[in-house]
Parts: structure tokens; C-alpha cells; sequence
């Protein structure tokens, strides 16, 4: 069991700095590190729940539900903290690299069979977007997310068109 | 940030670890693969992370 909790502990640890990392790198978000330590709070807090809440045996630690939740989080702190509706509005990039950056893990987890394309990544992100500016009933939040991409990664498309049009 | 990080790991996540496959609904997680990737990051370079994650 120690040993469990420690390498989950450390899969864990690696996500959310690549995540931060990859937030800076694509969209040059830089967030300090009390700002990264409260956003990793919640969103481990809620994602917490929802494993204790829906009894998830995790076989490693779970990258699309980590990272669906730090999205969502991160994209709702800096909706509150910026002005967005503008041209380039942070909290749109925020949620394009969330998106992206799960895009990224799934593409890791598959070995590059899956890789959604533009179209559906676009449709993520404005559903992302909507759901962290408070138009909920048009968005979708951490679990959707993170649950699209583990639906993706279990379904086998025999096809080059858009996945999401599949399901 | 490390032990800021533990402290709510040991608070949150840490403590899901005893939901056994038994009583559970469903499983689910990384490969073991990409898992030891990511665990493998404490010791890179902040480039190096990045450049894990593009590679095809």
C-alpha cells in the first residue's frame, strides 16, 4: 500500500506540472505557485469525491480525470480573474490547452491511433469554455471531459472522421 | 510547492487508494506505460517534460 501511494503520489506530481508546464508553453499562461498549490487543491479535493463517491478502483492514477479537473478549475479561476469575450481571451486559450493538453494523453495512452481532429476539439473547448463562464446548461464541466476522452480510448473507430460524431 | 503538494495528496487523493477492486463499480487509469513516464518526470528538465509529452 505505501508503495501504491507513492508511485501514484508521483504520477500524480508529474501531471500537474506537465500540465502547468504545457499551459505556459501553449498559450503563455504563467501562473504562480500559490495560484498552481489551490487550483491542484480543488480539483483533487472534487476529483476526491468523485472517485469516493462512485467507488473507482484506479489501476494508476486516472490522467484524463486529473486533467479534466485542473481544465476546469484553471479555466474558472481565470475567467474570474480576467476579462474574457475579447479577441484573445485567456480564458479560451485556457481551455483550448486543457483540451489540447488531454488531446496529448490520449494520444500517449494510444500509441497515436487516436488523435481527435480540429472540429472536435474546437466543439470541447467552446463546451469547456461556456461551462467556466457560467453558461453550464451549453457546457461541459471536468467529468464530462475527462470522461469523453476515456470513452474515446476504449471505443475503436474505423474511421479518419470526426470521433466525436461516433459516440 | 513539493510539500504543499503531499500535504494535499495525503488529504485527498491519497486516501481513495483503499477502495479495493472488489467493491468497486468500475476501474480505470493510465497505462503502465505512460504512468511511469509521468513518474518519471521528478527528475527532468521542465524541457524535457515538454518534449515527452509531443513525442509521437
Amino acid at each position: 500500500m505505501p508503495e501504491r501511494n507513492n508511485s501514484f503520489r508521483e504520477q500524480a506530481r508529474g501531471l500537474t506540472r506537465a500540465f502547468f508546464l504545457y499551459l505556459h508553453e501553449s498559450c503563455g499562461i504563467s501562473l504562480d505557485e500559490d495560484t498552481q498549490i489551490n487550483l491542484i487543491n480543488t480539483s483533487f479535493v472534487h476529483l476526491g469525491n468523485h472517485i469516493r463517491l462512485h467507488r473507482i478502483y484506479q489501476n494508476n492514477i486516472d490522467g484524463f480525470k486529473v486533467c479534466g479537473f485542473l481544465s476546469y478549475y484553471t479555466a474558472k479561476h481565470i475567467a474570474s480573474t480576467t476579462t474574457h469575450g475579447a479577441t484573445q481571451d485567456p480564458v479560451k486559450e485556457c481551455c483550448r490547452s486543457g483540451v489540447e493538453f488531454l488531446n496529448k494523453l490520449l494520444k500517449l495512452q494510444s500509441s497515436s491511433r487516436y488523435d481527435l481532429n480540429h472540429d472536435d476539439k474546437a466543439y470541447l473547448t467552446s463546451m469547456l469554455y461556456a461551462e467556466a463562464v457560467n453558461n453550464c446548461e451549453i457546457g461541459i464541466g471536468a467529468n464530462g471531459l475527462a470522461s469523453i476522452f476515456s470513452f474515446v480510448l476504449k471505443v475503436n473507430p474505423k474511421t479518419t472522421e470526426s470521433i466525436l460524431s461516433k459516440l | 510547492m513539493n510539500d504543499k503538494f503531499d500535504e494535499i495528496w495525503a488529504a485527498t487523493l491519497g486516501s481513495t487508494l483503499d477502495i479495493t477492486k472488489e467493491e468497486a463499480v468500475t476501474s480505470n487509469g493510465l497505462d503502465d506505460k505512460t504512468a511511469s513516464m509521468f513518474e518519471g518526470f521528478h527528475n527532468k528538465s521542465d524541457k524535457e517534460v515538454l518534449a515527452a509529452l509531443t513525442k509521437d
